[in-house]
């Protein structure tokens, strides 16, 4: 193990850890970060690149860092992709390097980097053609991607908050804790979200004072202010998207899944205060580890302790560099030279810097202006840089283990560039900036590309105050804070060092993707041109950095490459999340059996404790079979299909729908819904009805029964409940806009118990008792009657599903379970779904694959109901050409000519002589009453003639099944059972 | 019969079952009022003098709980304002208090902003078509029959889950 070595920082504890990394094990202290220990163990190569396996170190410290992702875990149950910087280390975490084998230091990948120059951007799309794609893709899949994926989870559900205020302010640095404070003071319900575990943002590094305090303790006094006010402050929470007012935060302690939580926050206001990124510039070798940007290096040494290098140089085009330059000779670090790309007469025109360089120079530091590093040099880490003279091109090499650069910083723009917004450059600051925000969203401080301490309270507080005003609402005395900090920047663009065309596929821009100056010319030879073609051709700017560090900077090179200004190039718009977050977290508490709902009847649990075997059925839950009948699904279906017409049974058929149609115009209502009248429904009697999308297309089909002049109920199939309610509520509202019309759904308010067979009746009448005796034997067919059952709302409806004498039972649900226990007492036995759907194809009636959204009422065999006339919805268009064409489908049964072979449903219909299909088979199921195999298929007009022999075609089993075309009805084609 | 679900921070109770109506309005927009004695404002919850209550839950309807004879001929004589419905069974009541009751819900829901201003809503709460009313001890949640069980599933996973979150 390689125990601790003690360091001093703000995040830092005497406590210490072990963790394991690529399978040794370290010391930490309780605080550190994965890269800040691993740096303070000298540890620099973090992780290899995606394509050209690359060695990588650590770039920055935040979301933006591309190159140090790990993998935390022991497969399966890993979470790949963890940022080192911001994986807040626990005793025991197992971490592991990415994209190398077998080891980081010697990844055979690597070998790729010898052929670099023939892997350019597009590379992939020409290459890998010729034999075929599927001859190279299970080595490139094994290659490709990001980290290990998980082939197991043990994560919890991450939980959910809705929640909302009037004023949702992103970040907490100055800005944001600026904006929250005039926000607060107003009397409106803040929320302050900061992806960091403290508040301060920038704060913490700089030397800076805020209303004459120490900015850390100004930070200190304002949470506690804040708190005071009633803001909502979430730490470790950063905004990653939203839309339509409603954004979603991502709650992820440590930096790492776990106990993440999402929140929803609807807010009338969004103040966007999400800092600024620092960004690289682009040199030869920029990649290598060991070199970073500045403001990583002053993090990782003020908040863990960590110096990230004995000797370093300082590459960047402004004057903060020179500040950021002294505190880390302050920390220890021994700063060799600071390279500025800016003109010894700019330098001199700025006091401030003066005054830095000369104590710097006094510390033994080489300040040298109009520079740049033009390559870092090394193999596995930085030995050295070398530097040329930009107007005079002398050139001098400084040995060195770390380079740190900075090319400016460019504002946190993903949160304002969704739903609406636009980015404008600001050349003063050489950085884009968001514009054009929609109504309630703004930003503020550094966001909006104030860099200055002063500046950026006083920004934020006025844009702030301003907005509020907007909503009505006036600060009652927050005074804007008064700050001083590092000077304005006073940055001159630079954006890449020199170099030639060869060498220019080593000046990395983005790191995550390995895409350098070479690919973005090559997209632009290829006709790429277009920022948003750019980024998807090369890859810019797409990954779990998402563009952070990359964006600008390749957006500048474009425009140098193309000759253009970098305003004219623009930005590619970034798309949510901002920031990653894990699958099971955006699933919220949708995992699992939470995954959706589960619809069960009231007799559920009767079917589970009697061996019911329950599948979901849309929704529902409904019992397919009962084992007590096969453990075989279709033994089972048969036996139970069989007993159905021998003596009887028993189904539940509680999910059907029900809809209850109430007022003094619904018979009109109804007539207008359904392919034949309602109105001509006698109370006390009901009527198999079909229902027509507006194309002409059957819809649904269902019994509506009159219980008044203005009252019916219609049913509709299992799971389309809420489908035909919304049908109708649609018509209602639009044609029939103040008519007496009002839809209750009452599917759950009633249980219906189907009662089939030659013994239905008997058993029915046993079981309801004497009162019932008389109605029932009088109920003839489509005849329902109401009454009770043990005290409850009972309604007995003759009708049936099955082609057997078979009465429906609506019974209120708290009587359920006792009518159909007394039922099965009585002898009947239930059946299940299966052994429906038997019966149903026996007696030719519609299973759910007939009516599948492309069959008319002439498809099905119904023109008697379209010859009746009634003009309702859909039926103009049933006279459509298109409907009558002899090569359209029509329904017809079928059967195997030998009488034994077996068909599914799906199989092609086609000649004996060709392979052109005419139709196919809908339904097939295996007859107990026949002994055979039946089916329903919907087959084209001209061949649905009955005797044809045709051929069942069912490539994918390799099946031949020669059929014979039949009437649908296979089972008692009079009807005399269910007269009976 | 009853189920009992008890939590760190709250506790949930699935009522027994009681007599339970709903009525429209042939136009959602008419007012209640016409001496019908339902709620007049959208969102707000009426008791009777015999425990009964009545919930305007959406526009033009109304959630009747335990109705008294009376009431309901006083109802049904306005047949041509709108329609009477038994709906028994269909609704089951479930009643949420304690001090975490709030933030289960906030799991599916925003209770501030969906309750602002008024003392019950038609919603969606754990994908479970739902009525939410708000009263001095807590919540009471009517929830569709068929769902009930998923309803209180949620519950019991939260449960367990809000003793570990933060924020």
């Amino acid at each position: 193990m390689k125990a601790a070595i003690k360091r001093v920082g703000t995040r830092l504890s005497d406590k210490t850890l072990r963790f394991i990394f690529d399978g040794r094990e370290y010391e930490a202290q309780v605080g550190d970060t994965a890269a800040s220990v691993l740096m303070a163990h000298g540890i620099f190569a973090l992780g290899r690149s995606v394509k050209y396996r690359r060695l990588r170190g650590l770039l920055a410290v935040g979301p933006e860092e591309p190159n140090a992702l790990l993998t935390v875990g022991v497969t399966p149950m890993v979470i790949p992709n963890v940022s080192a910087p911001q994986l807040q280390l626990r005793e025991g975490l197992v971490l592991k390097s990415q994209n190398r084998w077998p080891s980081l230091r010697f990844d055979v990948a690597s070998l790729l980097q010898l052929g670099s120059g023939f892997f350019g951007a597009g590379f992939y799309y020409k290459t890998f053609m010729w034999p075929s794609w599927r001859t190279y893709e299970s080595l490139i899949r094994r290659l490709a991607g990001l980290g290990e994926a998980p082939g197991a989870s043990d994560l919890p559900v991450a939980a959910v908050e809705y929640l909302s205020c009037d004023v949702l302010v992103a970040g907490a640095g100055a800005a944001g804790l600026s904006a929250a404070l005039v926000a607060a003071h107003t009397g409106a319900r803040v929320v302050l979200v900061e992806r960091e575990p403290v508040l301060g943002g920038e704060l913490e590094f700089e030397s800076a004072l805020v209303d004459g305090q120490p900015a850390t303790s100004w930070v200190t006094a304002t949470e506690q202010m804040l708190q005071t006010l009633g803001v909502r402050i979430l730490t470790d929470t950063t905004l990653v998207g939203g839309t339509g007012g409603v954004h979603i935060a991502h709650h992820e302690p440590g930096g790492l899944a776990g106990h993440n939580k999402v929140f929803h926050i609807r807010s009338r206001v969004l103040v966007i205060a999400m800092g600024a990124i620092e960004r690289p510039i682009a040199l030869i070798n920029n990649d290598l580890p060991g070199v970073m940007l500045l403001g990583a290096a002053e993090r990782l040494s003020r908040r863990y302790g960590a110096l990230t290098g004995r000797r370093a140089v300082i590459f960047a085009n402004h004057q903060r560099a020179y500040a950021a330059a002294a505190r880390l000779v302050k920390a220890g670090v021994s700063v060799r030279a600071v390279i500025d790309t800016r003109s010894a007469a700019v330098l001199e025109q700025d006091a401030v810097t003066a005054r830095h360089c000369a104590s710097l120079q006094v510390a033994g530091v080489l300040c040298l202006s109009e520079s740049a590093v033009v390559s870092a040099k090394g193999w596995r880490t930085v030995t050295g840089v070398d530097i040329q003279h930009l107007r005079s091109g002398k050139a001098k090499r400084i040995a060195c283990d770390l380079l740190l650069t900075s090319g400016g910083w460019s504002p946190a723009m993903h949160a304002g560039l969704q739903g609406g917004g636009t980015t404008r450059y600001a050349a003063d600051k050489a950085t884009f900036t968001v514009t054009d925000q929609p109504i309630g969203r703004v930003t503020v401080g550094a966001s909006s590309g104030h860099f200055e301490l002063a500046a950026v309270l006083s920004e934020a507080a006025s844009v702030t105050a301003r907005v509020m005003s907007e909503l009505g609402l006036v600060s009652d005395g927050a005074g804007i804070p008064m700050g001083l900090g590092d000077p304005a920047p006073r940055l001159a663009p630079y954006w890449r060092a020199p170099c030639t065309p060869s060498q220019e596929k080593r000046q990395f821009i983005d790191f995550q993707n390995d895409v350098t100056v070479a690919d973005l010319r090559a997209s632009l030879a290829e006709g790429f041109r277009d920022i948003e073609h750019v980024k998807r051709y090369a890859t810019l700017g797409i990954g779990t950095e998402q563009g952070r560090t990359s964006t600008v900077l390749g957006a500048a090179i474009l425009a140098e490459l193309k000759g253009e200004s970098i305003e004219s190039v623009g930005l590619s718009r970034p798309r949510p999340p901002y920031h990653p977050m894990t699958m099971r977290a955006m699933a919220g508490l949708r995992v699992g059996s939470a995954l959706r709902v589960a619809k069960r009847t009231p007799l559920h649990d009767w079917h589970v404790s009697h061996g019911g075997v329950l599948d979901p059925m849309g929704l529902w839950m409904r019992p397919r079979f009962y084992r007590s009948n096969g453990a075989d699904a279709a033994i089972a279906a048969v036996t139970e299909a069989r007993r159905v017409r021998t003596t009887g049974g028993i189904v539940d058929g509680s999910t059907l729908g029900k809809i209850e149609v109430v007022g003094a115009d619904v018979a009109a209502f109804l007539d207008s819904m359904y392919l034949t009248k309602a109105s001509t429904i006698k109370i006390g009697r009901s009527k198999y009805m079909v229902n027509l999308r507006e194309d002409g297309m059957v819809l649904d089909d269902g019994i509506v029964l009159r219980l008044a002049a203005d009252r019916f109920i219609a049913t509709t199939s299992s799971g389309h409940a809420e489908h035909m309610l919304s049908h109708f509520e649609h018509y209602r509202e639009v044609d029939w806009p103040g008519r007496a019309v009002t839809l209750t759904d009452i599917t759950d308010a009633w249980s219906v118990i189907a009662v089939a067979g030659p013994r239905s009746r008997a058993a029915i009448q046993h079981v309801l008792g004497s009162e019932w005796q008389s109605r029932i034997e009088t109920l003839t067919h489509m005849d329902f009657a109401q009454g009770h059952y043990a005290g409850v709302a009972l309604t007995v409806l003759r009708a049936s599903f099955s082609g057997e004498l078979a009465y429906e039972l609506h019974v209120g649900p708290a009587a359920a379970v006792a009518l159909w226990e007394a039922l099965v007492t009585s002898g009947l036995e239930p059946y299940g779904i299966d052994a429906l759907d038997i019966l149903r194809v026996e007696k030719g009636y519609l299973v759910s694959s007939e009516l599948n959204g492309q069959t008319t009422p002439g498809d099905l065999n119904m023109d008697s109901l379209v010859r009746l006339g009634n003009p309702c919805v859909g039926r103009a268009l049933l006279d459509r050409p298109a409907f009558h064409e002899p090569t359209r489908g029509r329904l017809v049964g079928v059967r195997a000519v030998d009488g034994c072979s077996g068909f599914l449903a799906g199989a092609q219909l086609t000649t004996l002589s060709s392979t052109q299909p005419l139709g196919y088979i809908t339904s097939s199921v295996f007859s107990p009453t026949l002994n055979e195999w039946i089916g329903l298929a919907l087959l084209a007009r001209a061949q649905a003639i009955e005797g044809a022999t045709l051929i069942a075609r069912d490539p994918l089993r390799g099946q031949e099944t020669p059929v014979r075309v039949t009437s649908t009805v296979h089972v008692d084609p009079t009807g005399e059972r269910i007269k009976s | 019969m009853s189920t009992h679900v008890q939590t760190e921070s709250c506790w949930l109770v699935r009522s027994v079952a009681v007599r339970v109506v709903e009525i429209a309005a042939f136009d959602a927009s008419s007012t209640a009022g016409d001496g019908l004695g339902l709620p007049r404002r959208p969102g707000t919850v009426t008791g009777t003098d015999d425990g009964g209550s009545s919930l305007y839950f959406a526009p033009g309807r109304w959630l009747l709980v335990g109705p008294s004879a009376a009431f309901e001929a006083r109802i049904r004589a306005a047949a041509q304002w709108g329609s009477w419905v038994e709906v028994t069974g269909k609704w089951v009541a479930m009643t949420l208090q304690g001090p975490g009751a709030q933030r289960v819900l906030a799991s599916t829901i925003d209770v501030e902003a969906t309750l602002q201003g008024r003392e019950c809503a038609a919603v969606t709460l754990f994908d479970c078509p739902s009525i939410l009313v708000r009263d001095e001890l807590g919540f009471t949640v009517w929830v569709h029959a068929s769902v009930a069980s998923d309803w209180v599933a949620a519950v019991e996973r939260l449960g367990a889950a809000l003793t570990v979150t933060t924020g």
